[in-house]
C-alpha cells in the first residue's frame, strides 16, 4: 500500500521474485539491473521502483516478456519506439547514440524563480563561485525554500542529462540550509545560463566497446572507459 | 501533488472521478479486510495509519487520485532494512542505454500501474488504516457493506 514505510521493500521483493521465476538474473554490482540469455542474446530490464526499461534484439521477446509480466501484474503502460520518456528524461536513439534532454525539467525550474532576465550568458558560473562572503544577508523564509527547490530539481537533472552544471550545483548544494544574496545571484547566473542552452542536449554513444562519446550537442568529449 | 479538495477547486470534476476510480481499484484488488471496532485494542485505534487522499496532474494532463497511508507512526517499529529498497543507480542505466545504442537491441519503457498495491504483504503483517470524513462516502459508495462500520469519533465520520 503506498504511504506504508515498507511498501517499497516489499515490491521490491515481489517484483524480483517474479523476475528470477521468469530466468532473470540479478546483476552482481546493482540490484536493479536483471539481465536472462533469450534467443541467444541478452535481455536487461533496469528498473526504478515501478519504472522500467527493457531491451533485446528482438522485439517480439520484448512483448512476450511484457506479456509475461502482464499475466502478474495486469495491463503494463508501455512505450516502444526509438524515443521514450524515463525518468524525467526524454531518451531519442539517433544510430548508435543516445540524446538525453531534460527539457521539461529544465523549463519547471527556470519557470519558477522569479526574478530571470534575458541575460546573455553562457558559462553557468563565475570564477568566485567558491568564495563565501559571512556577512552577506541571509535569504527570507520564501526564497530559502525556492533556493532549496529549484536546487534540488537541477541536482537530478544534473546527474543525467545536464552534467555541464555540475560544479555550480555542487556548490549550491552546500548552501541550501542557509542560502545569502550571493548564493541566490549565482543561482539567477545558472538558471539564465540554461534559459539559453535549454535546447542542449547529452549525447553518450559508443563506436567501439572501448570507447565512449559523452558530451552536450554543443561540445563531444572522448573518454576511455 | 495537492490534497483532494485543492485538486477539486483546480480540476472539478475530474479530481472527484480520479479520486473515486482510486478508491474503485482498491476495493478490485481486494485490498482492505474488515476489522469489527469491538475487536480492536484503544492501542491499535491509536497506532492505525491516517489515509491521506491526493490528486495529481500527470505531465500528459491526466489527472489521478492517489490515496495513501500515512505511514510516518511506522518509524517507530519498523527497522530501517524493511522500510528502503534499491533503485537503479544513474551509471547503470547510463551504461546499459549505451549498449543499447551500440548493439542495436529494441528498447520498450513500461510502468506498472498500482505497484505498492500488489506487493506481496506476509501473512501475519496486516495495517489498521482509518479513513475519515467525506472519504468515508466514497470508499462506502465503492462497497456499500462497509455501511455498517462507520463510527464517529471526535464529530468525525470516521471507517
Amino acid at each position: 500500500m503506498y504511504g506504508c514505510i515498507e511498501s517499497a521493500f516489499l515490491w521490491y521483493e515481489t517484483y524480483i521474485t517474479v523476475l528470477k521465476e521468469m530466468g532473470f538474473v540479478l546483476n552482481a554490482y546493482d540490484k536493479c539491473v536483471a539481465n536472462a540469455n533469450i534467443d541467444g542474446s541478452q535481455c536487461t530490464i533496469v528498473f526504478y521502483v515501478v519504472d522500467n526499461k527493457i531491451s533485446h534484439k528482438n522485439e517480439k521477446v520484448l512483448t512476450k516478456i511484457i506479456n509475461k509480466l502482464e499475466e502478474h501484474f495486469g495491463k503494463l503502460e508501455v512505450s516502444r519506439g526509438r524515443e521514450h520518456d524515463f525518468l524525467g528524461m526524454r531518451i531519442k536513439f539517433v544510430g548508435n547514440e543516445v540524446y538525453i534532454s531534460m527539457k521539461d525539467y529544465l523549463r519547471e525550474a527556470i519557470d519558477m524563480f522569479p526574478e530571470l532576465t534575458n541575460m546573455k550568458i553562457t558559462w553557468p558560473a563565475k570564477k568566485d563561485l567558491n568564495e563565501i562572503d559571512n556577512k552577506a544577508e541571509k535569504l527570507t523564509k520564501n526564497k530559502r525554500e525556492l533556493y532549496h527547490s529549484i536546487v534540488t530539481k537541477l541536482l537530478w537533472v544534473m546527474k543525467r542529462g545536464r552534467p555541464d552544471i555540475e560544479t555550480a550545483i555542487a556548490f549550491l548544494c552546500t548552501r541550501v540550509k542557509k542560502p545569502d544574496v550571493d548564493d541566490w545571484e549565482k543561482l539567477k547566473r545558472l538558471l539564465c545560463s540554461l534559459n539559453k542552452t535549454i535546447n542542449d542536449v547529452r549525447v553518450i554513444g559508443a563506436n567501439s566497446m572501448d570507447i565512449c562519446i559523452h558530451g552536450l550537442t554543443q561540445v563531444l568529449q572522448y573518454m576511455t572507459i | 501533488m495537492m490534497t483532494v479538495r485543492k485538486g477539486i477547486r483546480f480540476y472539478g470534476e475530474a479530481a472527484i472521478i480520479a479520486i473515486f476510480n482510486e478508491y474503485k481499484q482498491l476495493k478490485d484488488l481486494e485490498l482492505f479486510g474488515e476489522i469489527k471496532d469491538e475487536d480492536l485494542t484503544p492501542e491499535v485505534k491509536m497506532n492505525a495509519l491516517r489515509a491521506i487522499n491526493l490528486i495529481k496532474k500527470k505531465r500528459c494532463g491526466k489527472v489521478k487520485g492517489r490515496t495513501v497511508a500515512n505511514g510516518r507512526p511506522q518509524r517507530a517499529y519498523v527497522s530501517r532494512e524493511e522500510a528502503t529498497s534499491p533503485t537503479v543507480s544513474t551509471e547503470a542505466l547510463m551504461t546499459t542505454l549505451l549498449i543499447d545504442a551500440y548493439v542495436g537491441r529494441k528498447v520498450a519503457i513500461f510502468d506498472v500501474p498500482g505497484a505498492y498495491i500488489q506487493a506481496n504483504m506476509p501473512m501475519d503483517k496486516f495495517i489498521v488504516r482509518k479513513i475519515e470524513d467525506e472519504f468515508v462516502d466514497i470508499m462506502c459508495k465503492v462497497n456499500p457493506q462497509y455501511k455498517k462500520q462507520i463510527r464517529n469519533e471526535r464529530r468525525k465520520k470516521v471507517l
